[in-house]
């Protein structure tokens, strides 16, 4: 499975302003909300802080992928959010978040849920260089891109 | 070196924090932990290796454990896995 399938160049946030995992969480669920993708956002932000509670998402080089499943979708949401100056995020490795994958399916499938997974943690393994070309990246479109392209090498 | 082929049993099967479990508990063993699913093998103390298997409730995967404290570690994992990852239901 692509993560292009799921992941569409307007769901991609070129910039986060947060500075906390509290504050990028809202900003996520709110640009969902913005472009009316889910409702109930308040239960949506719970959901994923309460996920981090369990133990963070962020598994360490620079990436996170918060995660839930959200009765009030149908299809899959994946978003990609990028901050420059990096995010507290209480990472496996303790280092800040470059490159966050928020990922919401519905609890009806969860094997699609772990193949989405399976799909983020694969563009992921590319590791450093990954990273590195998304935050030197001009636009959203261009990180679109770069993603396409990573994907055609993996398959 | 020990395998040993073993079912995912837990409804959610291999997902991200039954994998951090594993890998915190593989990473209190020495010896070096390998996954493999059909043709996939990956470092079982990896998250994102462990992810990219996408290894649902009745996948069976096998384990392949080598160092000096390969038994026990290989009975801690299988445990770990046939516990469903001390996970509710």
């Amino acid at each position: 499975m692509k993560i292009t399938q799921w992941l569409k160049q307007d769901l991609i946030i070129e910039e986060l302003n947060g500075q906390t995992s509290e504050q990028v969480l809202k900003e996520m669920v709110n640009f969902l909300k913005d472009k009316n993708l889910i409702s109930k956002e308040k239960e949506l932000y719970q959901k994923l802080v309460e996920r981090e509670k369990l133990g963070s998402t962020g598994i360490g080089g620079g990436i996170a992928i918060p995660h839930c499943k959200f009765k009030w979708i149908k299809n899959p949401i994946v978003l990609l959010a990028l901050s420059h100056k990096g995010v507290k995020f209480n990472s496996l490795d303790g280092k800040p978040v470059h490159v966050f994958f928020l990922v919401i399916s519905s609890p009806d499938n969860p094997s699609l849920h772990l193949q989405i997974l399976a799909s983020v943690a694969h563009l992921a393994r590319k590791g450093g260089n990954l990273i590195k070309t998304f935050l030197s990246a001009k636009n959203s479109q261009q990180i679109y891109e770069i993603i396409k392209n990573e994907e055609e090498q993996i398959s | 070196m020990i395998e040993k082929k073993i079912k995912i049993i837990n409804k959610l099967g291999l997902h991200a924090r039954a994998a951090s479990k594993f890998v915190n508990l593989a990473n209190r063993f020495k010896s070096k932990v390998r996954i493999i699913k059909n043709d996939d093998e990956i470092d079982g103390k990896s998250i994102l290796g462990i992810l990219t298997l996408a290894a649902t409730q009745g996948t069976e995967i096998i384990l392949r454990v080598e160092g000096e404290d390969e038994e026990k570690a290989i009975q801690a994992l299988e445990n770990l896995i046939n516990n469903k990852f001390q996970e509710p239901e």
